[in-house]
C-alpha cells in the first residue's frame, strides 16, 4: 500500500507547488495591478493639484491684468491720452461711477465678474470720517470711489499706489491714494 | 506535463501583464505628449495676448518669434465670433486647449514672427487705440491718380504702419510698394525693398516720375501681399484683387470696396481702412476677412467710444460750474452718444457723416477748453485727426 501511496504523495506536492507558483504569479499580478493603480491615482491626483494651482494663480494673474488695465486707462486717466499712467482724474471717476450700466459697461471694457475701488488717503482736515463715498451730488469733499463691489462675494485682490487728480476741486492738488482690484472668486 | 502547463501558463500571464503595463504606459505617455503640446500651445497664445495688452499699454513696438520658435505644428485661428465675456466679437487664437481671446482690438496678419504696433485715433478728447501684429506683409499701392489727395491718403495708411527698418536680426517685415500696369515696384524701389521711412520719403519726393503708374495692376504680387488701389471711382476692372479705396468726399468719409464682395464700406478713419487691407480679400469660413474685421473694428469702437461719450458728458455736467462751454460739451457728448447707440449706424452715410461733424464740434469746443487751461494740454493731441 505504501509503494502504491508514494506516487499520489508525489503528484499531491507537484500539484501542490504548481499550485503555490500560480498563487504567486497571481498574487504578483494583483501586487502590480495595486501598483499602476496607485501610479494613476497619484499622476491624476498630480494633474489635479497642478489645475487647482493654475487656477489659483489664474485668479492673481487676472487681478493683476486688470491692476495694469486701469491704471493706463483713458477712462480713468487724467488727459485723453495713455501717455501718463497711475494719475487718475476725480471727475471721471465720479462720473464713470455713477453711469447707467455701470457694471455692464466696466464687464465690456474690462472683461467680468471683478470689482476696483479707489481711495483717496488724506481728503480733507475738517472730515470726520476717514471715508467717504463720493456722489453725483457731494463729490468735492470725497475720498472713495467704489466700482461692481459686492462685499459677500469673496475675491482674491490686490493694491496699488496712484494719484489723484482732484480736478473737481479746481486748485490744481493731487492726492495720494489706492486702486485695488479684486477677482470674484466664488 | 505540469511544468509544462505552469510554463504555459507563465508565459500567457507574463504576456497579459506585460500588455497591460505597456498600454496603461503608452496611453498615458500618448495623453500625457498632448497635454503638453497643448500647454505649450496655450502657454505661447496667452504670451501672445499679454504681448498684444503690454504693446497696447506702453505703446513700445516689440517682435513676437515664439510662434516661429516653438517646433509644434502651431495654428491661428481667425473668427470673429460672439466670445463672451467680451461683448464684440472677437479675434481668438485656436489651440488644441481651446480658445485664447485677444481683448484689445488688434489686427492681425499671422506669421511665423509677428511685428505687434500701436497706434491710434484722435479725436482730440479722446484717444481710441488699437493694435497692429503683422507677418511678414508687402503692402502694394495702385494710385489711379496722381492727385496730392490720393498721395495723402497712401501716406495716412503708410503713417499708421509700423516701422521694421531698424529692426535687426529676422524680424518681421512691413514694406511697401506699387504697381502700374504689369510693371511691379517692389524689389528695388527704394535702393532694395521700401519700409515705412523709406517709402514716405519716396511719396515726399513726389511718385510722379515713376513711369507706368495710375493704371490698373496685372503685375504678378509678392508673397503675403495686399493690393491697395486708390481711385476717384472704382469700378471692377481697376483692381484684380484687394480693396479698392475712393477718395474722400468733403465730410471726410471713402467708400472702399473688397474685391469679389460686392459691398461699399464706408470708412471714417483709418482703422477702417487698415481693417480692410490687413484682412483683405481672403475667404474664410465667416466671410470675406477684411470684411469680419472691419465690422469688429467697428463694433470695438462703437462700444468704446459710446461709454467714454456716456462718461465724459456726466463729467461735463459735474465741471458746468468752472466754464459754461462744458454744457455745450456735455451736449455735443449726448448726441455722440445717440448716434453711436445704433449698432449699425456706420454703415449709413449720413449717420457716419453726422458723427464726423459730432466730433468736429467737440473737438473745437475741447480745443477751447484746452486753450483756456481747464484741460490738460501736455496730454492731449491737438488738433485731432477726424475723418480720412
Amino acid at each position: 500500500m505504501p509503494s502504491r501511496n508514494r506516487p499520489v504523495k508525489a503528484r499531491g506536492a507537484k500539484t501542490l507547488s504548481g499550485q503555490a507558483n500560480i498563487m504567486e504569479y497571481v498574487l504578483m499580478t494583483f501586487f502590480i495591478f495595486i501598483i499602476v493603480v496607485a501610479l494613476i491615482i497619484f499622476l491624476s491626483a498630480w494633474q489635479v493639484s497642478q489645475m487647482e494651482i493654475t487656477s489659483l494663480g489664474s485668479f492673481s494673474e487676472r487681478a493683476i491684468e486688470n491692476l495694469d488695465s486701469l491704471k493706463s486707462t483713458m477712462y480713468l486717466l487724467k488727459g485723453a491720452s495713455m501717455s501718463v499712467t497711475s494719475m487718475l482724474d476725480d471727475s471721471k471717476l465720479t462720473a464713470l461711477m455713477h453711469m447707467d450700466n455701470l457694471c455692464d459697461n466696466i464687464e465690456k471694457l474690462f472683461g467680468s465678474n471683478f470689482y476696483f475701488e479707489v481711495r483717496a488717503f488724506e481728503y480733507s482736515e475738517s472730515a470726520e470720517s476717514s471715508d467717504k463715498e463720493c456722489t453725483l451730488v457731494d463729490y468735492l469733499d470725497c475720498n472713495h470711489w467704489s466700482f461692481c463691489r459686492d462685499e459677500d462675494r469673496p475675491a482674491t485682490s490686490y493694491v496699488m499706489p496712484v494719484n489723484i487728480y482732484r480736478k473737481t476741486l479746481n486748485d490744481g492738488r493731487t492726492d495720494i491714494g489706492m486702486l485695488r482690484v479684486g477677482v470674484y472668486g466664488d | 506535463m505540469a511544468a509544462s502547463i505552469f510554463q504555459a501558463f507563465r508565459i500567457i500571464f507574463g504576456l497579459i501583464i506585460a500588455v497591460f503595463v505597456l498600454y496603461f504606459f503608452l496611453t498615458y505617455a500618448g495623453v500625457y505628449g498632448e497635454t503638453e503640446e497643448a500647454r505649450i500651445q496655450n502657454s505661447i497664445a496667452k504670451n501672445f495676448v499679454a504681448t498684444i495688452n503690454n504693446v497696447y499699454q506702453s505703446g513700445t513696438q516689440f517682435s513676437f518669434t515664439q510662434f516661429g520658435e516653438s517646433p509644434l505644428d502651431f495654428d491661428i485661428f481667425l473668427d470673429t465670433e460672439y466670445n463672451p465675456p467680451i461683448h464684440w466679437p472677437g479675434i481668438s487664437l485656436g489651440t488644441t486647449a481651446g480658445k485664447v481671446t485677444l481683448t484689445v482690438p488688434t489686427l492681425l496678419i499671422p506669421g511665423d514672427d509677428v511685428v505687434v504696433y500701436r497706434d491710434s485715433v484722435n479725436l482730440g478728447w479722446w484717444e481710441f487705440y488699437f493694435v497692429e501684429a503683422l507677418g511678414n506683409t508687402a503692402v502694394i499701392f495702385v494710385p489711379l491718380d496722381d492727385s496730392d489727395d490720393a498721395i495723402g491718403l497712401i501716406r495716412k495708411i503708410v503713417d499708421s504702419m509700423p516701422s521694421t527698418e531698424y529692426v535687426q536680426g529676422e524680424a518681421p517685415k512691413v514694406t511697401f510698394g506699387l504697381c502700374g500696369g504689369g510693371t511691379l515696384y517692389y524689389d528695388d524701389l527704394c535702393g532694395g525693398r521700401c519700409e515705412k521711412d523709406g517709402f514716405n520719403e519716396l511719396l515726399n519726393n513726389g511718385i510722379g516720375s515713376v513711369s507706368q503708374l495710375f493704371s490698373a495692376c496685372t503685375a504678378g504680387l509678392p508673397a503675403n501681399s495686399r493690393l491697395v488701389t486708390v481711385s476717384g471711382s472704382c469700378n471692377s476692372e481697376d483692381y484684380s484683387s484687394g480693396v479698392c479705396i475712393e477718395m474722400p468726399g468733403s465730410s471726410g468719409t471713402a467708400e472702399a470696396h473688397i474685391k469679389g464682395s460686392g459691398e461699399t464700406y464706408l470708412c471714417k478713419n483709418v482703422l477702417d481702412l487698415l481693417a480692410l487691407i490687413t484682412g483683405g480679400d481672403e475667404q474664410t469660413v465667416h466671410g470675406f476677412r477684411g470684411s469680419n474685421y472691419y465690422t469688429y473694428v467697428n463694433d470695438m469702437f462703437r462700444e468704446q467710444v459710446l461709454i467714454a461719450a456716456q462718461m465724459m458728458s456726466g463729467r461735463a455736467e459735474l465741471l458746468a460750474g468752472t466754464s459754461p462751454e462744458y454744457s455745450t460739451f456735455k451736449d455735443i457728448m449726448d448726441s455722440i452718444a445717440d448716434v453711436l447707440s445704433e449698432p449699425d449706424y456706420y454703415e449709413t452715410h449720413s449717420s457716419v457723416d453726422n458723427l464726423l461733424g459730432l466730433f468736429e464740434q467737440a473737438d473745437d469746443v475741447f480745443y477751447s477748453l484746452l486753450s483756456q487751461g481747464l484741460e490738460y494740454k501736455e496730454y492731449a493731441k491737438c488738433p485731432a485727426e477726424i475723418g480720412l
